[in-house]
């Protein structure tokens, strides 16, 4: 049983009283802190026996959990305001699947040999993707970073999320600043993947059944072969499972390059300590370098999912601190005109 | 980026307001600096319709246009007077903005009301 702090004895005066002796923080926040505790340990070992959540309705359902679980004992404002956060986040998702489902299916011509020669452009004829196996792929050998690269890959199915999970829980403030972003960048992305869907490198260089493409030199797909080589097959054959559902030529821009930068983007300003710093810009580094690497991405769709996400923050900014001004003028005119009406004080 | 969080309470508006209160000049400079903050993004301003209310007047709800009014339901309420009812000299007004303080982690209170500090608030005038 929860204690609630008004059945505590009463207190003669406020004068000697510390207010947070008087006023619990939150009762039921051990409550919640332990549920999420097990929810925790919950989705670890569901990890480590099936794979990770990827389809799209089960991590819907496995963070509707966790949300149901932070919000026990909060009031019923709270809940109402999940209840229609959480229907916007879920049709966002919705319809994000569905216009990348169908943005193949519209007749635009796929683009092949446009995004490849960008980056033949800006690497002097080479491809960033064929050299890059060329210089450290091995078929017979896993190397270090051949585990690290698949272990930032699949963050992209992760940290978005968490990121957005725990900002749900903890500030909804941050989290609508966080949500406005993320959404146009969701439909910045649809639309491109409609206007110009591209095969990837793994596709240009024949690696798919469906288009046949020669485009580049032929190239491995090595994605999943750090996680086979950890022994995490249920890892991967939840992301092959998904494979069988997503569009194979929404491939510009990268999501995985924009979701890594929109993290540290937003994120930097709360990391205070340098070599913190330095970890996290290396993440959206690191992971351009794996999607290109296992020829999931050329390097122009990355600078498009970065330059996305630039345009998402430049404008959301702008706007903010725009309504922020407007508000102070408002509030400050009002000091200004009513300052000689209102007062005096009540006694 | 952790934002400065800071309680808007009706003694310091009124304070704005009224050019023979004693700290009026200390008020307006401690509110010019919030709504500086306010504007960069810094800061989060708070209050609650309890507060609105209390200040009165017209075109009240400008006046706090730049602070998150909490909206003063039945449960904030009846949480509000079981803490009037065991303080004494605590009113309905200040026990909500005591409730808030705690429960959204707000870290200090514009105010004039010396409660706040004799109660351990953090206060910024």
């Amino acid at each position: 049983m929860v204690e609630d702090p008004a059945d505590r004895p009463a207190v003669n005066s406020g004068a000697a009283t510390d207010y947070r002796d008087v006023v619990a923080a939150d009762p039921w926040a051990r409550v919640r802190l332990a549920l999420v505790g097990l929810y925790v340990v919950g989705y670890v070992v569901w990890f480590k026996v099936y794979g990770l959540i990827i389809d799209r309705i089960s991590v819907l359902i496995s963070v509707a959990i966790l949300l149901v679980l932070s919000h026990v004992g909060r009031s019923l404002s709270r809940w109402g305001r999940l209840a229609v956060d959480g229907v916007l986040y879920s049709s966002m998702w919705i319809l994000y699947d569905q216009s990348r489902g169908i943005a193949d299916g519209l007749g635009r011509p796929l683009q092949v040999e446009s995004v490849r020669n960008i980056d033949r452009f800006l690497f002097l004829g080479n491809d960033p993707s064929v050299w890059l196996q060329r210089h450290f792929y091995s078929r017979a050998v896993v190397r270090w970073y051949d585990v690290a690269g698949s272990i930032t890959y699949y963050t992209h199915f992760v940290v978005p999320i968490a990121a957005i999970v725990v900002l749900w829980i903890t500030d909804r403030r941050e989290w609508v600043r966080f949500m406005r972003r993320f959404a146009s960048v969701l439909l910045i992305a649809c639309v491109l993947f409609v206007i110009v869907p591209t095969a990837p490198p793994w596709m240009a260089a024949g690696g798919s059944s469906q288009h046949q493409l020669q485009a580049l030199p032929a190239l491995a797909r090595p994605t999943a072969r750090g996680w086979f080589h950890l022994d995490l097959t249920g890892f991967v054959r939840a992301w092959e499972t998904g494979l069988d559902w997503t569009n194979p030529v929404a491939a510009m821009p990268s999501l995985h390059a924009s979701f890594s930068l929109f993290v540290v983007v937003f994120f930097f300003p709360w990391v205070r300590r340098w070599p913190l710093r330095v970890a996290f810009l290396a993440f959206p580094v690191a992971m351009a370098f794996s999607i290109v690497y296992f020829a999931e991405h050329y390097v122009a769709d990355v600078f498009a999912g970065w330059a996305i996400v630039g345009a998402s923050f430049l404008v959301w900014n702008r706007v903010e601190l725009r309504a922020r001004s407007r508000r102070r003028e408002m509030s400050s005119a009002a000091f200004a005109t009513l300052g000689s009406r209102i007062a005096p004080s009540p006694p | 980026m952790k934002r400065r969080r800071v309680f808007v309470d009706a003694t310091f508006v009124r304070a704005l307001l009224d050019d023979d209160v004693e700290k009026f000049n200390e008020a307006r400079t401690v509110f010019a600096s919030l709504l500086d903050e306010y504007e960069r993004g810094e800061t989060v301003l708070y209050s609650h319709a309890g507060m609105v209310a209390a200040v009165g007047g017209d075109r009240t709800d400008d006046l706090f246009r730049v602070c998150e009014v909490e909206p003063v339901r039945r449960q904030l309420r009846r949480r509000a007077w079981r803490l009037v009812n065991r303080i004494s000299g605590l009113d309905e007004n200040q026990a909500i903005a005591l409730l808030m303080l705690r429960r959204e982690a707000i870290g200090e209170i514009a105010t004039l009301d010396p409660l706040y500090a004799e109660m351990g608030v953090p206060t910024v005038c």
